[in-house]
């Protein structure tokens, strides 16, 4: 038993050195607006993905994300679920009707029966999330294998991650987009495996959650502060 | 030491297997019963008619049942939850609505009588998607009655839902109640917003949905994902032409 524990050390320190050696991502983030947002008593912010009858829909978690981010710390932002906000607007916020762009606004907003929900909400911007996670590229070999005696895999993998990802802000008030956040995040992930699989994942959207709620949240909580 | 655990660990690593094995052989197929899900109340006025309301037994009573060529065998029971989304649809949408019963005569003072039906359902899992999505179409058929009885229209309307699993845990099941939900309510919403379109022509100011929020990529996603029974059903499950007149 003693002679076996030196080797465990080992063992662990080598991948824990590995695992310090997390994989590698490159980001960018840019911000398009004119004045900061206020938000005043009583409103309250939407986060939702673009209809998924447009394409690929933003992932779920991505979106839970962005909204946990903004939702909490100091310069909280109050957030009405998207859900809440969709069955409040029935039938005009469905993927099916929900205005593609700020020009069909103004539209919607004419019908008095809408404007009038939407004051109740007290919702004044809404956050349109668009974008997504890919895997463009990856390769490498590896395989495991289970057996009565035990299990273990062998091989190197690796894999590239791109995370590309757009937040377009509507003020429900003046009927205008307030701004625009773009964010990408690349990064390769690597997964070496001798018995074990030690995994040195490039945790491209998490990355890019994280900048954009930064941004998000200074372009909003910033302007909230100003307007208190 | 070592000799003592050797037992307890085989036990384990027996049980393991089994676990797997269980695993292995479940995700064979499904059955889906989608719930009664209540629709949101509609901003939209109803318009000033009294409408009867019929729906065929083939739609009250809708089962898809389909074995994949992996041998994998799906059903999903639909027909509850469609007749309870469009009961609350056609609420919404007139001032009054009376149920009329499969062979009935069209009942007096009414303005015009909705017959209902569906016509087909469609799903695909993300093994066919290539993608984590799990969708559901259902086409539904309505033909519109005037007060005698006289068949004034017919149409189609196709609806889809467009569902992620959100976790191992919560199955594929989930996925596809949920994507079969969706398609329900994508339905009502056509229902609501194509009835209101028309109601412009009355005079009624309410704004239309946008034009291109009408495009409906379904019928190009579902040729992409696998090949179509005939041409028939992929034309079949196209939107009905933006200027079709319901009424």
């Amino acid at each position: 038993m003693k002679e076996i524990t030196p080797n465990i050390s080992r063992y662990l320190v080598f991948s824990l050195t590995l695992f310090a050696v997390s994989a590698c991502s490159t980001s960018r983030t840019d911000l398009t607006s004119n004045d900061p947002l206020p938000v005043y008593d009583g409103e309250s912010v939407v986060i939702m993905a673009r209809s998924y009858h447009t394409g690929n829909q933003t992932e779920k978690n991505f979106t839970k994300c962005v909204i946990d981010a903004l939702d909490s710390g100091r310069n909280g932002i109050n957030i009405m679920p998207g859900e809440q906000f969709v069955d409040a607007m029935y039938p005009w916020f469905e993927p099916r009707t929900a205005p593609n762009n700020i020009s069909g606004l103004p539209k919607l907003m004419n019908n008095e029966l809408v404007a009038t929900r939407m004051r109740e909400t007290g919702v004044r911007y809404v956050v349109w999330l668009d974008g997504n996670t890919d895997r463009p590229n990856g390769g490498g070999s590896l395989s495991c294998a289970a057996g009565p005696g035990g299990a273990g895999c062998f091989g190197f993998a690796w894999w590239e991650s791109k995370s590309d990802y757009d937040a377009v802000v509507w003020d429900l008030e003046d009927g205008k987009e307030a701004g625009n956040i773009a964010t990408k995040v690349s990064g390769t992930s690597y997964m070496p495996a001798i018995v074990i699989p030690i995994p040195m994942i490039a945790r491209t959207k998490a990355t890019a959650c994280k900048d954009l709620s930064v941004q998000l949240k200074d372009f909003i909580a910033g302007a909230q502060t100003a307007g208190d | 030491m070592i000799k003592r655990l050797r037992e307890p660990l085989r036990t384990v690593q027996r049980s393991c297997m089994a676990v797997i094995t269980a695993l292995a052989l479940t995700g064979c197929g499904a059955t889906v019963n989608v719930p009664l899900t209540p629709l949101p109340d509609a901003l939209v006025e109803p318009l000033p008619l009294t409408a009867g309301v019929r729906m065929q037994e083939t739609l009250t009573t809708y089962r898809h049942e389909e074995t994949l060529p992996t041998g994998e065998e799906y059903a999903i029971n639909v027909g509850p939850a469609a007749e309870m989304a469009l009961n609350a649809t056609f609420e919404d949408m007139f001032t009054r609505i009376v149920p009329v019963a499969v062979g009935e005569p069209v009942p007096a003072g009414i303005d015009l009588l909705i017959d209902s039906d569906i016509d087909a359902l469609e799903f695909a899992l993300p093994s066919q998607t290539v993608t984590e999505d799990y969708a559901v179409w259902i086409k539904f058929k309505f033909k519109v009655y005037d007060s005698s009885g006289a068949l004034q229209s017919e149409f189609p309307l196709p609806a889809y839902g467009k569902a992620t699993r959100d976790s191992i845990v919560s199955g594929q099941n989930a996925a596809l109640t949920s994507a079969a939900n969706l398609a329900l309510r994508d339905a009502a919403v056509l229902l609501l917003t194509r009835f209101q379109k028309q109601s412009l022509l009355a005079g009624n100011q309410i704004p239309e949905p946008e034009a291109e929020n009408e495009v409906l990529p379904v019928a190009e996603d579902r040729a992409a994902i696998q090949p179509a029974k005939s041409e028939t059903d992929v034309g079949a499950m196209t939107a009905p032409p933006a200027g079709e007149q319901f009424l």
